[in-house]
């Protein structure tokens, strides 16, 4: 083409209206083989499933399969909040087992005091919240995440064991409890509770101008900022909504178990970071999604299921557990290099 | 006529110290080359050039072992090579990549003895280190301290410690992979003058470039590939760069667009005694509808002024405004300046003007989603529509929203990022460099894009190394040295010697 016929129709972007003559059709999908590759989890998923229905008897029963989401949901909602910090190029939220105690503590004192469900509710997360906020500010000025949450992790957990002297809060008997150990009819809440925080965060992610934002950040730090993104805020905002959602876990951990103290939560920040390496989500930042995380924390619950089920010694669930990370990261490591040889 | 076409490589030199004999290579399913053969004799400094996707770097990367092809063979004196990037290295194939490949903590002479460290006693000897360093680094460029550290080099130092890296692996057959990207005139001659030397000793140097221009200074002999397909061995000598440019693109390009000048235009942008660390007071008024150049070496504060103008980097004095209504309102940040109209496309396509992992779509998209958002949300469809439009309109090819940008050639990421600026109504648009690497073709549409800006109203500032680029496109040009502007030419003064003199002490 030469320079003097090339013709750039000025397109006014205020008014996309008379640009819709041209056809969106042309866009090629991906090949059937391609999407497939791409979801190879949700394949692992479901042979996962089928296998273990059919080697352990007692699997496919409503009472465990009810049990295991139970199990999952709790840290499952840590896992989903950990998405967002993971896709926005933050590595990893290490302060959630400190946000998560932190918002059974606070929820459960404000229960105990009487202030009722909504305000405990409220309470537990904007407290989590609050450090969500410091872990984004200082990350989105430059602080290398891990030290960064690392850090705080410290310092929360210190609050966390100042704020009842080291002791439990049991809360009261009421709502809270009530609302954490009920069903809707046969869905426990918790479990309601999880998916449709997953359903709401994949909403924010592909929908709205913030996922757009935060998988931007994630891809390219400079170049969302040569953009125009607003990178900073997208932090900040990546790390306040995981912490609430840590903070969510935490009250209902507190409610359902009725009790609530500074051991709330441990180990949520390995299990959440499991789940969401599994699911696919890159560790470099600016892929994955919730979905994969829901799929990620379901495929775990199933594996410490059976071992549970078929009478394996406790000790190994964790090991078994860290081999699946040094598997699915050194695995699409080397996928990485092979590509790109 | 000093093409040859012919087949047979052994032809051309009777004892080749390179022969490449029907090479061909599939990437997925497209084909990078087809059937390649050429031949180096000892001693020739060979071109290779053609478009982006031509398939030079793929044919250099098989040279040096990084690739295998599909069929066909190489052979290094007479030996054919296995393709592992160790057997090229003792065949004696050293190529110097187009990204750097030094580590920049480490000083010069540690980066140039990674690898084989002198060891004495089993720790490493300092002394001989440093002393090899020097004697390497005195032939490829006299005067540069060894012990200074990479980071604190320009990029055109960097590429001469590149090239010094290589030399240590006394190599028969240099590739050096456009090598001229970040160098100044004064120092591309010095380039050409180690390249001759290397040559008169024997070796084999072969230059991958786009610039045609230095080629005729450079080489002797070009090979020209247009789609993975050897087109033509062209003696230089009896050649010119539009027979060449004809061969890589196959047709014309056209003659350069001669604009109108525009008298009077009210003012778009005004910089007043503008600092940071690197820049000096530097003072200048851009006027609606002109292309401004800033010329000058690479490091004397071109971008840093550019940069701190849209308020991308800091500033330590003075201030930038751009004309809205009858008034001038002055830039207080990057996303203020974004609204105001101000666009910049930054120098470097990987670290800050694409995401690679992302979409085409996504990366076009991505300076506009606050227009295609109501409240939070974003409209999906608008947001496929603007995507599809940009890459319509600026041509790129593939013309897939849908494909991650990293698998674009260079000159269609480029497009990318001009397209995702472009499309919006602009008052001041700043360029960084809008045709480093990029190839000839490309390069004429970026050049035509600018003009249609400027034509609109746009006022546009290019800084540019490649100085036929900056004498091409700019109405006025400003010349900048040390941090400070030494010199501003317009009409017939604007010229490569005139730039050159004002651009260095």
């Amino acid at each position: 083409m030469r320079p003097h016929d090339f013709a750039v129709v000025e397109v006014p972007v205020m008014n996309l209206g008379p640009v819709a003559v041209v056809e969106v059709g042309e866009i090629s999908g991906p090949s059937p083989w391609r999407v497939l590759k791409d979801r190879q989890i949700f394949v692992i998923a479901v042979i996962a499933v089928v296998v273990a229905s059919l080697a352990v008897p007692q699997f496919a029963t409503v009472g465990n399969v009810e049990a295991l989401l139970v199990s999952v949901s709790l840290a499952g909602l840590a896992a989903i909040g950990m998405t967002l910090v993971v896709i926005s190029g933050s590595l990893a939220d290490l302060s959630v087992p400190a946000q998560v105690a932190l918002g059974s503590i606070v929820g459960l004192m404000l229960d105990e005091r009487g202030y009722g469900f909504a305000i405990a509710l409220l309470g537990g997360v904007c407290a989590a919240m609050l450090v969500g906020l410091t872990n984004g500010v200082v990350i989105a000025a430059g602080g290398n995440p891990i030290l960064v949450t690392l850090a705080v992790l410290t310092v929360v957990k210190g609050i966390n064991q100042g704020l009842n002297d080291s002791n439990a809060v049991y809360g009261y008997p009421g709502t809270l409890k009530d609302f954490a150990n009920a069903s809707l009819g046969p869905v426990p809440v918790l479990v309601v509770v999880f998916f449709s925080a997953a359903v709401a965060i994949q909403f924010v992610l592909r929908k709205t101008r913030f996922g757009f934002n935060v998988y931007a950040v994630g891809a390219n730090r400079s170049s969302a900022r040569v953009s125009g993104l607003p990178v900073r805020r997208t932090l900040i905002g990546a790390f306040v909504i995981s912490a609430a959602l840590a903070g969510l876990a935490g009250v209902l951990a507190g409610a359902y178990g009725s009790q609530a103290d500074f051991n709330v939560g441990a180990g949520y920040e390995i299990y959440a970071l499991t789940a969401v390496v599994i699911g696919g989500t890159s560790l470099f930042g600016g892929k994955g999604d919730a979905a994969r995380t829901v799929v990620g924390v379901l495929l775990l619950g199933v594996i410490t299921n059976v071992m549970i089920l078929l009478n394996l010694p406790t000790a190994l669930q964790p090991v078994v557990t860290g081999l699946l990370i040094v598997a699915v990261v050194g695995g699409d490591a080397i996928a990485r290099r092979g590509r790109s040889r | 006529m000093a093409i040859e076409m012919t087949d047979a490589p052994e032809s051309l030199a009777p004892n080749p110290s390179l022969s490449i004999s029907f090479v061909s290579k599939q990437f997925g399913g497209e084909q990078a080359l087809e059937g390649v053969s050429m031949s180096v004799a000892p001693g020739e400094i060979r071109a290779i050039v053609g478009e982006n996707g031509a398939g030079k770097s793929t044919l250099m990367r098989i040279v040096a072992g990084l690739e295998t092809p599909d069929t066909g063979e190489v052979r290094v004196y007479g030996e054919a090579l296995s393709f592992t990037p160790h057997a090229s290295r003792l065949a004696g194939v050293a190529l110097v990549h187009q990204e750097l490949s030094l580590v920049p903590p480490l000083s010069v002479a540690e980066n140039l003895a990674l690898g084989h460290l002198p060891l004495r006693r089993g720790l490493v000897s300092r002394r001989a280190m440093l002393r090899s360093a020097r004697e390497i680094m005195d032939r490829v460029h006299p005067g540069l301290d060894v012990e200074e550290t990479v980071s604190r080099l320009s990029l055109a130092k960097r590429q001469f410690v590149e090239i010094a890296k290589a030399l240590t692996q006394s190599p028969r057959i240099l590739v050096l992979d456009e090598p001229t990207a970040t160098l100044s005139l004064t120092e591309a001659d010095e380039l050409a003058v180690l390249v001759a030397g290397l040559a008169a000793e024997g070796m084999s140097v072969i230059f991958v470039s786009h610039r045609i221009g230095e080629i005729f200074g450079l080489c002797s002999t070009a090979t020209v590939l247009k789609d993975g397909v050897k087109v033509a061995d062209v003696t230089l000598a009896s050649s010119s760069p539009d027979e060449l440019v004809r061969l890589m693109v196959g047709r014309d390009l056209g003659a350069p667009l001669i604009r109108p000048p525009r008298p009077g235009a009210p003012i778009a942008l005004r910089v007043r005694n503008l600092s940071t660390d690197v820049v000096k007071d530097v003072s200048f008024e851009l006027r609606e509808g002109e292309i401004l150049g800033i010329g000058g070496l690479v490091g004397a504060g071109r971008t840093e002024m550019v940069r701190a103008v849209c308020r991308l980097d800091p500033l330590n004095h003075g201030d930038a405004g751009v004309r809205e209504a009858e008034e001038i309102v002055p830039l207080r940040s990057y996303r203020q300046a974004i609204r105001l109209g101000v666009a910049f496309v930054p120098e470097d396509r990987h670290l800050e003007g694409l995401a690679m992992d992302l979409s085409v779509g996504d990366n076009a998209v991505a300076p506009s989603v606050g227009e295609l958002s109501r409240f939070w949300f974003l409209a999906r469809r608008a947001r496929q529509r603007l995507a599809s439009m940009i890459v319509k309109h600026y041509d790129v090819r593939p013309p897939t929203p849908d494909l991650p940008a990293s698998k674009l050639s260079g000159g269609n990421q480029q497009k990318v990022v001009l397209g995702k600026w472009l499309h919006r109504p602009l008052r001041v648009l700043i360029l960084d460099e809008p045709t480093r690497g990029v190839d000839v073709a490309a390069k004429a549409q970026v050049h035509g894009l600018l003009k249609d800006a400027a034509d609109k109203g746009t006022g546009v500032i290019v800084v540019s190394s490649d100085l036929p680029e900056l004498i091409s496109v700019s109405d006025r040009v400003l010349v900048m040295r040390d941090g400070r502007v030494t010199a501003e030419l317009t009409g017939s003064q604007i010229t490569e010697e005139t730039v050159m003199r004002y651009a260095t002490p």
